[in-house]
């Protein structure tokens, strides 16, 4: 397979993964827009002047609640809808480009709601940059809009963006999450102030790694163990809380926590791709070029 | 005339502002003894040198009628806001005290609040969480606390929605509704929920624990334990083990209750599961007698049967019901939050709703009834009567569901605890073996000595195993500990860690289990194959005799693993081959007095 054929493969799957993952998170759970819709410091106007309703009465009322889990449910169809574009993606389909530049709205949207969810961390949206801006790149690499440097640039920055996130989480300047530490403990069998050190060299290293994806001597070093360390933080949650005594349970909660991380090692790992062709040519990018539409594979659509 | 005009004008300004303190958002809180000690919280917004004035006289405003005085014990800067607490210690149990905080701009109103008993005495508690966002009913309920007039309320975290310094100036604006017509304040034990931080709680309630977890015994030291836990972080680890440890050391104390934010098992199907919280706790509370547990975040109401836990992390089969034994749940958090649906009952549900409510606790010295009141109507409820806490006053809207609306709750039958000791040669037991494997004699085999020798430089290490199979199977294990005769003292700890395969005491070396089996890795060491890798307690000791460790939570799993499965027994090593240097020594079961062998206590229900 050419290189290029590689990234947009990557890119493909990834989004797939990506995609199938937050539509099970809003088929069977939940996704945090109450984070907006039920803020009253935001909403309370809005709601008043459209729907005519005290807050009062909308943040209490049955048919609200259940209009707010629907809309969530028809958001997930529509990821649904947007995995099997990544998955038949080509430059002669361009229905899927469209549906993934809306995928990509509204992961952006999602993004923005966990922000505003998790306390207006802006670290928070940060981490999401792989997963919202994957559709867009899946669908320029697709067209042929961008180069392989300029792709590659661009996922620097989406990959620095969510490695600083969760940094800022694992070194502990956002208060580190519960579940990671048990997940920590769980696998490794540190005590939980052991697993706490873990997580801050760990979040160290985010960082370490974010700013050598800029610097060209180590770059694709730093890509290689983005791709690697992402991998094993998506994977991870499948292996620490997936149980075999409550496998249905479990799994339903969990394994799409792992699909929606798999960019998170997809993309790095597309950059890596992308570094060894160039360092193989010494010169930016030069084998890496988009498919032609004529020699883009056809993949079968997702049934 | 003019100009005289503008000086009354500017005097009377000036004698107003002379009137009014620079403190408000009054809070109370409890770090110590509820029955001697009481923190009075504030905001300060200027003024200086703010005191607290108090006594059991009421002398209305008049600061400086009051006996006693405390200034400012501890200041903070959280949410926009200076927060001053004065720590006030010494009380008298199950008294009222009167107080004004004074500072250089002026008096407040005077406030008063009733110490908790020290000794066995009903009282009530309201409990519930989930404030955030629904600013009306969280008024009501507010409104509510001050007619019921409860000893203190139980709040189970998302006080606010964003944790913001507007909202959280709205909380407490809110919060002093709570102030019943005649002054009197209620102290909250304050649990972190979700949308709150460990640090910005800490600072506005004068939480004694940095990681908001902690317990408070009320009533004396065996009457009432409240255990607050904090969902937030790891459940296991540290927080778990001491709660076990707590509920151990005060397994004689008639009612446990227990608050945390999110509940095991949601009962929105929307919610995600918290079985970690599940493994970590239920099992504990459980063993221990916990009567009650209070949870939030779901934004929907819940009362379940008495529950114990069955070990399953499915939802549907987490828990069975017990009587006599099991702790109540209830949930999850209506104290002003927008409403979901409560649509994932589950077998072992009593009743479920979805509407502004709180928990009414009745705590007597014969049982705990437990009511959810909605705090729709509470503008036009009347107020309970202090001489009579538990007379529900007019107009309140206890909620009827189909299987009552009170629980009542006895108190907890626990099983008696059986200990049992395992020690060579102690009461015919013979069950034991043990060796020490040194990397510098790698094929020499060290069954018969005396000593056990520990050492990170050079790497020794002591296996042993003691045979458990006259625990009955069945039994539950609640604590494990290790007594060795410590003959060389180390300061830095040795680890425990469980075999994963069998080994010979009369030849084992560095090199090999058994004859001819070789170990994965020399000394033992290969995780995967040779021992497990979690840490089940740790000796080190820096004087000489017979000196005891405690197994942490990981290793009562274990020995209740080994007690479950024999066949998995297969011992432990103690070693630390990466960071120690100094030698521990320890006298094995080939010593001559028996008492100083090796002994493993094993306590079980």
């Amino acid at each position: 397979m050419r290189e290029g054929g590689v990234v947009g493969e990557l890119l493909r799957w990834a989004c797939v993964a990506l995609f199938l993952g937050r539509a099970w998170q809003h088929l069977r759970w939940d996704a945090p827009y109450r984070a907006l819709l039920w803020s009253q410091e935001t909403m309370e106007g809005v709601i008043a002047v459209v729907v005519g309703m005290s807050w009062e009465t909308y943040a209490t009322s049955p048919e609200v609640a259940a209009a707010i889990a629907t809309g969530v449910q028809v958001i997930g169809l529509f990821f649904v809808l947007c995995a099997v574009a990544a998955g038949c993606c080509s430059p002669t389909r361009r229905w899927t480009h469209f549906v993934l530049a809306a995928g990509a709205l509204a992961l952006t949207f999602l993004a923005y709601v966990t922000y505003r969810d998790r306390l207006y961390r802006i670290g928070e949206f940060a981490e999401y940059a792989c997963q919202f801006t994957l559709p867009l790149l899946l669908v320029l690499w697709t067209r042929g809009a961008v180069s392989g440097a300029l792709l590659g640039n661009l996922l620097r920055v989406a990959i620095a963006c969510t490695f600083v996130g969760h940094g800022l989480y694992a070194v502990g300047l956002y208060p580190t999450p519960g579940d990671w530490v048990t997940m920590t403990m769980g696998l490794t069998g540190l005590g939980d102030a052991a697993a706490m050190t873990f997580l801050r060299i760990a979040g160290v290293l985010d960082f370490v790694v974010a700013a050598a994806l800029f610097v060209g001597p180590v770059a694709r070093s730093a890509a290689l163990y983005a791709a690697v360390w992402g991998l094993l933080t998506a994977v991870a949650r499948v292996a620490a809380f997936v149980r075999w005594d409550s496998f249905a349970d479990t799994a339903s909660q969990w394994v799409f926590e792992t699909l929606v991380r798999l960019p998170h090692a997809a993309l790095p790992l597309a950059l890596f791709w992308l570094l060894r062709a160039r360092a193989a040519s010494a010169e930016p990018f030069p084998q890496v070029r988009t498919p032609s539409p004529s020699e883009f594979p056809q993949p079968k659509p997702i049934t | 005339m003019k100009k005289f005009i503008l000086l009354l004008a500017l005097c009377a300004g000036a004698s107003g502002s002379a009137l009014q303190a620079a403190t408000d958002y009054y809070r109370l809180s409890w770090r110590a003894d509820p029955a001697t000690t009481m923190v009075v919280g504030w905001r300060q917004s200027g003024g200086t040198n703010a005191t607290v004035h108090y006594g059991t006289t009421d002398h209305g405003t008049n600061y400086a009628s009051y006996p006693n005085s405390l200034g400012v014990s501890r200041t903070t800067t959280a949410k926009g806001m200076t927060h001053q607490f004065s720590r006030l210690t010494g009380l008298q149990p199950d008294t009222p005290y009167y107080f004004v905080v004074r500072d250089s701009q002026g008096t407040s109103a005077r406030m008063w609040f009733r110490t908790a008993p020290s000794t066995a005495k009903d009282f009530a508690i309201v409990a519930g969480g989930d404030s955030r966002n629904n600013r009306t009913p969280r008024q009501n309920a507010n409104r509510l606390v001050s007619k019921l007039r409860p000893l203190f309320v139980m709040f189970g975290g998302d006080y606010t929605d964003k944790n913001t310094d507007v909202e959280w100036n709205d909380w407490f604006a809110d919060w002093q509704l709570t102030k019943s017509t005649d002054g009197r304040m209620y102290p909250v034990i304050a649990t972190r929920g979700n949308h709150d931080d460990n640090l910005s709680l800490v600072d506005m309630f004068d939480i004694p624990s940095s990681n908001v977890y902690y317990a408070l015994s009320v009533g004396g030291s065996s009457y009432m334990r409240v255990y607050t836990l904090n969902s937030e972080i790891t459940p296991g680890g540290t927080q778990g083990d001491w709660l076990v440890n707590d509920l151990a050391a005060n397994a004689g104390v008639k009612w446990k209750l227990a608050q945390f934010h999110k509940p095991f098992f949601p009962h929105v199907a929307a919610k995600a599961e918290n079985d970690a919280m599940y493994s970590a706790w239920a099992q504990a509370f459980y063993d221990r007698g916990v009567a009650l547990v209070v949870d939030s975040d779901s934004h929907c109401v819940k009362h379940t049967w008495p529950l114990k836990p069955t070990g399953s992390t499915a939802p549907a089969s987490a828990f069975t019901r017990d009587d006599a034994r099991g702790a109540v749940y209830v949930g999850e958090g209506t104290w002003g939050a927008p409403l979901r649906p409560a649509d994932d009952a589950k077998s072992y549900t009593r009743d479920a709703g979805s509407f502004n409510a709180f928990h009414w606790i009745q705590v007597r010295s014969d049982r705990l009834e437990v009511r959810t009141v909605n705090v729709d109507n509470a503008t036009s409820v009347g107020t309970v009567s202090d001489s009579a806490p538990f007379t529900a006053p007019s107009g309140l809207n206890v909620w009827s569901p189909a299987n009552g609306s009170v629980i009542t709750i006895t108190p907890r039958t626990t099983v008696a605890s059986t200990t049992v000791s395992f020690q060579q040669g102690v009461n015919g037991y013979s069950g034991a073996a043990d060796t020490k494997i040194r990397s510098d004699a790698a094929t020499t085999n060290y069954g018969a000595d005396p000593v056990l020798e520990i050492d990170g430089s050079p790497d020794y290490a002591a296996l042993l195993r003691f045979d458990l199979s006259s625990i009955p199977a069945g039994k539950t294990i609640t604590s494990v500990s290790l007594s060795v005769n410590v003959t060389d003292v180390s300061s830095q700890p040795y680890e425990i860690y469980a075999m994963r395969r069998s080994w010979s005491e009369s030849s084992a070396t560095w090199n090999q289990a058994s004859s001819g089996v070789a170990w994965s890795t020399v000394g033992a060491n290969n995780t995967s194959t040779d021992r497990e890798n979690t840490v089940l307690g740790a000796l080190s000791s820096s004087s000489t005799g017979v000196r005891t460790f405690t197994f942490n939570a990981s290793g009562v799993a274990k020995v209740q693993a080994w007690v479950n499965t024999p066949s998995s027994n297969h011992g432990f090593v103690i070693q630390d081959y990466v960071n120690n240097t100094d030698g521990l020594d320890i006298s094995s079961k080939e010593n001559g007095t028996a008492a100083n062998r090796p002994k493993l206590t094993v306590t079980y229900q």
